[in-house]
């Protein structure tokens, strides 16, 4: 029973992780229709930046994480308006995917492909609750994972341009009748994405081991979190990333951790043959 | 009639006849058997690009329907001792079946689902295959009989086996290409819901496209694992040889007869030069991206395309 509760209390802390890492493709997948397969790569990038920020000039991962997204910012919007809107969406995932490959193999040269991570004692210990354990640096992880979620969450609903997302989500034309210009919402859209990317890679980098080729095993589960999720929908894409986190748990506790990514990779498929809007989408 | 075909295609079949005599008037085994790897990437490019080039489907896991073919001959060859011609082609049928499997579910849906459930593909192989010890040998890999004979016939025999499948995907694409199913599937590429309304049965057809662009690398899968003797999930079920085949057919040219071959004869040349020459692992990763993304974004008819435009050479 203690057995338990404690896989479902991991799961939950390793689905807000899942649930930041997916945040980012869900928004861009969601606005641009655009399946950006480098999303995992860029997210080791960034916990690669946070991580020299850390042990080269002793910079604090919490705010190496935020220098590294305004960066994963700037990069995404320059890449959106120079590259990606050159081709088509499908030649979208083809590009976005061997830049994928790209920034592995780069990763590769510049750090090797050896486990790095960005080591903080004061986190490495653990809480019990009731005979719970709660390790500090996922439960660090999550909060923040939730914290950047709401927010985002917050902006689409509430704020000019989360409407104006919205709103070229609908109906791109009628957006752009209405004022809005579509084609820099969704530059923004794509810096955003790849900025929580940011965030999403620092707190990976700061719970578990990380390395380049690391992104190919991501980016499988994070496609199967939005599209289980639901494409357009952040909430979905929440919801799921903790049912998978909690999943993946059980599996690891019950019978082997090295199932996981087949676990994900049978609900995708499953997903895009009984329900392809998932949870909560909208019509594919 | 065959002096027509002959004088329309004698540069073609030079190039055949030369290679078909080549192991025999080759100065050394190593030219014979870099030819052969490289027929081996040139199937699985040639493959990848009747569902990637000509119904505008990429798949980004062609690496599974190798592994898939290697590890049917693997496990037929050294637990029930079937003869390894037979394999490959069992191999092959069972990549296509799998990709049956993948391809049923996603490919009724337009858009990236596809491409996105492809991703994973030959992930999701290796760590089955790295677990289901048993069956396949775990982490430790199987390793098949040695031939009876010595290594240069081997190397001969493995070298027609390639050659005669690369001749049979070349063959088969450029039937494709001339029959209405090609026709159909170039109409799905460029707009599919056209074709749709047209009456092309779209999903049935886009199926077909993937079995037939999986059974072609699972027989070179099959090959390779009678001619490396030792297979193991780590080398076939490996992201570089589904990256390589997107590469290698989109440098050439994507949705032509003979793109893949060429790209594949071009890069993969270059690949194993450079490997010989200097030693800085992984640079041609970045430097195969690098250009991949080029093609992608500047000339996305590749390099066929690039010589039909500029200069009006008819390449099929």
């Amino acid at each position: 029973m203690r057995l338990l509760a404690q896989a479902i209390v991991n799961g939950l802390l390793i689905g807000g992780v899942y649930a930041l890492m997916s945040l980012g493709l869900s928004l861009i997948f969601g606005v641009m229709n655009i399946a950006n397969a480098a999303q995992a790569a860029f997210a080791i990038l960034a916990a690669y930046i946070t991580y020299w920020l850390f042990t080269l000039y002793n910079i604090n991962p919490f705010i190496g994480m935020v220098i590294s997204s305004v960066l994963l910012f700037l990069i995404g919007t320059v890449l959106y308006k120079y590259v990606v809107r050159r081709v088509s969406e499908l030649m979208a995932f083809t590009l976005l995917y061997l830049m994928a490959m790209f920034l592995e193999s780069v990763m590769v040269f510049v750090w090797t492909n050896l486990y790095r991570g960005i080591r903080l004692p004061y986190l490495s210990t653990s809480i019990s609750v009731g005979g719970v354990f709660i390790f500090l640096d996922r439960l660090v992880g999550f909060t923040i994972a939730i914290t950047i979620t709401a927010i985002v969450a917050f902006m689409l609903k509430y704020t000019y341009f989360g409407k104006a997302i919205r709103a070229s989500i609908q109906n791109p034309i009628g957006a752009t009748l209405m004022g809005v210009n579509v084609e820099k919402i969704r530059m923004i859209s794509f810096g955003l994405g790849l900025a929580i990317s940011g965030f999403a890679g620092s707190v990976l980098g700061i719970i578990y081991p990380f390395y380049p080729t690391l992104a190919e095993l991501w980016i499988g589960l994070m496609f199967a979190i939005v599209v289980f999720g639901g494409i357009g929908s952040l909430t979905g894409t929440l919801i799921a990333a903790i049912v998978l986190g909690i999943a993946n748990s059980l599996v690891g506790t019950y019978v082997s951790s090295v199932w996981a990514p087949l676990v994900a990779f049978v609900v995708l498929i499953l997903t895009l043959w009984l329900r392809p809007t998932g949870i909560m989408g909208r019509k594919v | 009639m065959l002096e027509n075909l002959v004088r329309k295609y004698w540069p073609i079949l030079a190039i055949i006849a030369f290679l078909a005599i080549f192991p025999w008037i080759s100065p050394e085994t190593f030219f014979v058997d870099f030819l052969l790897l490289l027929f081996m990437y040139a199937i699985i490019a040639g493959g990848w690009n009747i569902i990637g080039g000509y119904t505008g489907y990429p798949s980004f896991g062609h690496t599974a329907f190798f592994g898939l073919g290697a590890y049917t001959t693997a496990i037929l060859v050294s637990r029930f001792g079937i003869p390894p011609f037979i394999t490959a082609i069992l191999g092959g049928l069972v990549a296509a079946g799998f990709a049956f499997l993948i391809g049923y579910p996603t490919l009724r849906l337009k858009g990236p689902y596809f491409a996105i459930a492809t991703l994973s593909m030959g992930f999701v192989l290796q760590i089955l295959f790295l677990n289901l010890g048993p069956i396949t040998g775990g982490g430790e890999g199987i390793s098949l009989p040695l031939p009876p004979w010595r290594i240069e016939i081997t190397i001969t025999i493995v070298y027609y086996a390639m050659f005669i499948t690369l001749l049979a995907t070349i063959l088969t694409t450029y039937l494709l290409e001339r029959s209405r199913v090609g026709l159909a599937l170039r109409c799905i590429r460029d707009d599919e819901l056209a074709a749709e309304t047209s009456g092309v049965p779209t999903t049935k057809l886009k199926l077909i496209s993937f079995m037939l662009s999986a059974f072609f690398p699972g027989v070179a899968g099959g090959i390779y694992a009678y001619y490396s003797t030792y297979i193991d999930p780590f080398t076939v079920f490996t992201p570089a040889i589904s990256m390589f085949a997107i590469i290698f057919s989109m440098f050439g040219g994507a949705g032509t007869v003979f793109g893949p071959l060429i790209g594949s004869a071009i890069l993969f040349t270059i690949d194993e030069a450079a490997r010989y020459s200097f030693t800085v692992p992984g640079i041609d990763l970045i430097v195969f991206s690098g250009i991949a993304m080029a093609v992608v974004i500047f000339f996305p008819e590749g390099l066929v395309g690039l010589l039909r435009e500029r200069i009006g050479v008819k390449i099929p």
